[in-house]
């Protein structure tokens, strides 16, 4: 069953101009986040999104709770469109939809107790009793790992990684159906970072919820999700069943991405592909194809030509991807 | 098994770091971030350190560079030997002389390494300019050949361009063009591509690897990415909290870890490919409990509160650095069971 729906989703940043640009009335310039990308996620699922920095992956991410509005497209949850909302109706679906950001060290308010972190949310949605309250909110951190004992600490007194099991508590509180990870672990070291994925697994199978999970990691990503998404530039440029995907990656770009992960073993020699010179400026991007500039086998056609997100071959569920040259 | 001799050999290696201990003064009082550390960089080769945040791998590097914000850093203990010379005890005026000439570095993020307000020449130029006296267009000629080393496309161009006018890999492109444009001896390279995109990170490190073997420079790599390690490296060293746990060369460290730390690193990573693999989706391995602080001088393994092969012995005394294969060393009481432990491991029994 489809929880999420995101069609055909832009968003676009104004670049401000500087004044001189204003004098010589230089055109108002925008910069393309995300150009137009459509995915669905499915109840209970994870989606894996992958990319570089500036790729637009996190955009996607943030758009889904508001945190940015959509330029253009329609973002679905559950049949209601997020995209179109009032503010004041979207809050009835907060609920079901959080979020965890990266930084454990920013995204707790360091004046707040754990008790009081965790148990904001529940309070702006109507658990108004504080016994109730202390009670769910101390199941909570013991669903995490914490102590319940620890709840009347504050955020300096924990480590980064129980800094973000308090991050996950404070998102599982009010039962979401959708929690949306933007690099959950990337700032972990990898002892830690192994705790919060196996955690995250086991709320997964306890919970159903469904993980958008986003990051640059792609062998966490591998681990933790159902589906992946590749994006560049704004773009997605492949999504396929992770078994498909990491067994045979059809676009360049995932070919060079993965090529790219140094593996900690001596034995493994593969051949890299290195790929050439920096992203291109998401504010005038390639015409065509956006990887074409640095794409080993790109053609004439490539730059004509925007090659659509399209179905091939797959060696289990649904594999497309968006290259002229893909078979 | 036998106890490793680690001082005084016949071929002296380019740099020697002896029992080096460093501390820092906080307001939360004393911490020992290296506690009697010995390792060896030959001539030539790729050394890596690597362990987690706070395991003291950088403040080894910046002790090296005698670069440690003194008096709340400072060298306590031990000797840093640079071709037989004793950097711990060099003045400040001689220490000068050895870095970017005989031993350059470079840092994890370039935008805070790189002067801001000065053009790429300047800055390339002026290492030249204090070490080897050039003039004027020899100076320009020296930034545009270091500039082509490091592949830094349109270099004559961007001679006059600014860091914030470049990408972060460009900017660590300009970090090593100044680090090698005096041909040091030894590259100390701090976490280089940590910072950096993956197919970045992978253009800067077939930099390096091409420039350390065409120039015959050694390299010391301090990372925490274990896959760095095996594409860089020929020897790796793991530390934790401050020591040497392991010792080796990269592939019998990776292949056959003989620490329960090193095991434990190992197993914590999703490896790529693993969905390939019949059968459901195994758990991470995970080692329990965080990184302690150290404040003194150990007296028992530091490992021992999150290792599964932890005794009372190893909470009593500190396990010496014992020889457990040709040049590869382990400093752990129960070194002969980690094997065993690692086959369980991957059991997913433990």
């Amino acid at each position: 069953m489809t929880l999420l729906q995101i069609q055909d989703l832009k968003k676009h940043f104004p670049v401000r101009r500087s004044a001189m640009e204003w004098l010589k009335r230089a055109p108002a310039q925008s910069v393309h986040a995300v150009d137009g990308i459509s995915l669905d996620i499915a109840a209970g699922e994870t989606l894996g999104l992958v990319g570089e920095s500036g790729c637009g992956k996190s955009t996607v991410g943030r758009s889904i709770v508001r945190l940015e509005d959509a330029t253009a497209g329609t973002i679905n949850l559950n049949g209601a469109p997020i995209t179109t909302l009032s503010r004041g109706a979207f809050r009835s679906l907060r609920k079901d939809v959080q979020f965890v950001f990266q930084d454990p060290f920013a995204s707790l308010n360091p004046r707040m107790t754990v008790a009081q972190a965790v148990g904001e949310p529940l309070l702006n949605f109507g658990m108004t009793d504080p016994v109730e309250r202390r009670a769910r909110v101390a199941e909570l951190i013991e669903r995490v790992g914490l102590r319940p004992d620890q709840i009347d600490r504050f955020p300096h007194e924990f480590s980064g990684g129980q800094r973000q099991r308090i991050g996950i508590a404070r998102a599982l509180g009010l039962n979401p159906k959708l929690i949306v990870l933007d690099e959950p672990v990337s700032a972990l070291d990898v002892s830690v970072q192994a705790q919060v994925i196996n955690l995250l697994i086991r709320l997964q199978q306890e919970f159903g919820i469904a993980y958008l999970f986003i990051a640059h990691d792609l062998a966490v990503v591998e681990h933790i999700s159902d589906r992946v998404a590749v994006m560049y530039l704004g773009k997605i440029v492949e999504i396929a069943e992770k078994r498909s995907l990491f067994a045979r990656p059809r676009h360049p770009y995932t070919q060079a991405l993965l090529s790219a992960v140094p593996v900690a073993d001596t034995d493994v020699r593969r051949d890299k592909i290195i790929l050439k010179g920096d992203l291109p400026s998401p504010i005038n991007p390639p015409s065509g194809c956006r990887f074409r500039t640095r794409c080993p086998i790109a053609q004439s056609i490539c730059a004509k030509e925007e090659p659509p997100l399209r179905p091939v071959s797959a060696a289990v569920g649904t594999h497309s991807t968006a290259c002229h040259f893909a078979e | 098994m036998s106890l490793i001799q680690i001082s005084g050999r016949a071929d002296m290696a380019l740099l020697e770091i002896e029992t080096l201990s460093t501390a820092f003064t906080s307001r939360q009082g004393e911490v020992l971030a290296v506690d009697r550390l010995s390792l060896q960089v030959e001539r030539g080769e790729t050394l890596a350190i690597v362990g987690e945040s706070g395991c003291g791998k950088s403040v080894t590097a910046l002790s090296t560079m005698r670069l440690l914000p003194e008096p709340h850093g400072r060298i306590t203990g031990g000797h840093i030997r640079f071709e037989g010379r004793d950097l711990a005890g060099l003045s400040e005026a001689e220490m000068r002389k050895v870095r970017g000439r005989d031993i350059a570095m470079i840092f994890q993020e370039p935008m805070t390494s790189l002067n801001p307000a000065l053009t790429i020449q300047r800055q390339i130029g002026e290492t030249v300019r204090l070490h080897m006296r050039l003039n004027k267009s020899d100076v320009r000629a020296r930034s545009l050949e270091m500039l082509e080393l490091v592949q830094f496309p349109e270099a004559e161009r961007r001679l006059t361009q600014y860091p914030h006018e470049l990408s972060g890999g460009m900017r660590q492109r300009v970090m090593i063009a100044i680090a090698l444009a005096c041909d040091p001896k030894l590259l100390i390279a701090d976490e280089p591509t940590t910072a950096l995109d993956v197919t970045i990170q992978a253009q800067i490190l077939e930099i390096l690897r091409d420039l350390s073997a065409r120039l015959g420079m050694a390299t010391l790599l301090i990372t925490h990415d274990l896959g760095v390690v095996a594409e860089m490296a020929a020897r790796v060293v793991v530390m934790y909290a401050g020591r040497m746990v392991e010792q080796g060369a990269v592939a019998d460290v990776l292949r056959h870890p003989r620490h329960p730390y090193t095991v434990g690193l190992l197993a914590a990573v999703p490896k790529l490919g693993s969905s390939l693999n019949e059968g459901p989706r195994q758990s991470l391995a995970e080692i329990p409990g965080t990184v302690p602080l150290v404040r003194s001088a150990q007296t028992s393994c530091a490992f021992a509160p999150r290792c599964p092969l932890a005794v009372d012995q190893c909470r009593r005394e500190l396990p010496p650095a014992v020889e457990v294969g040709p040049s590869h060393v382990s400093a752990c009481w129960r070194t002969k069971d980690v094997p065993a432990m690692a086959a369980k491991l991957r059991e997913g029994a433990l």
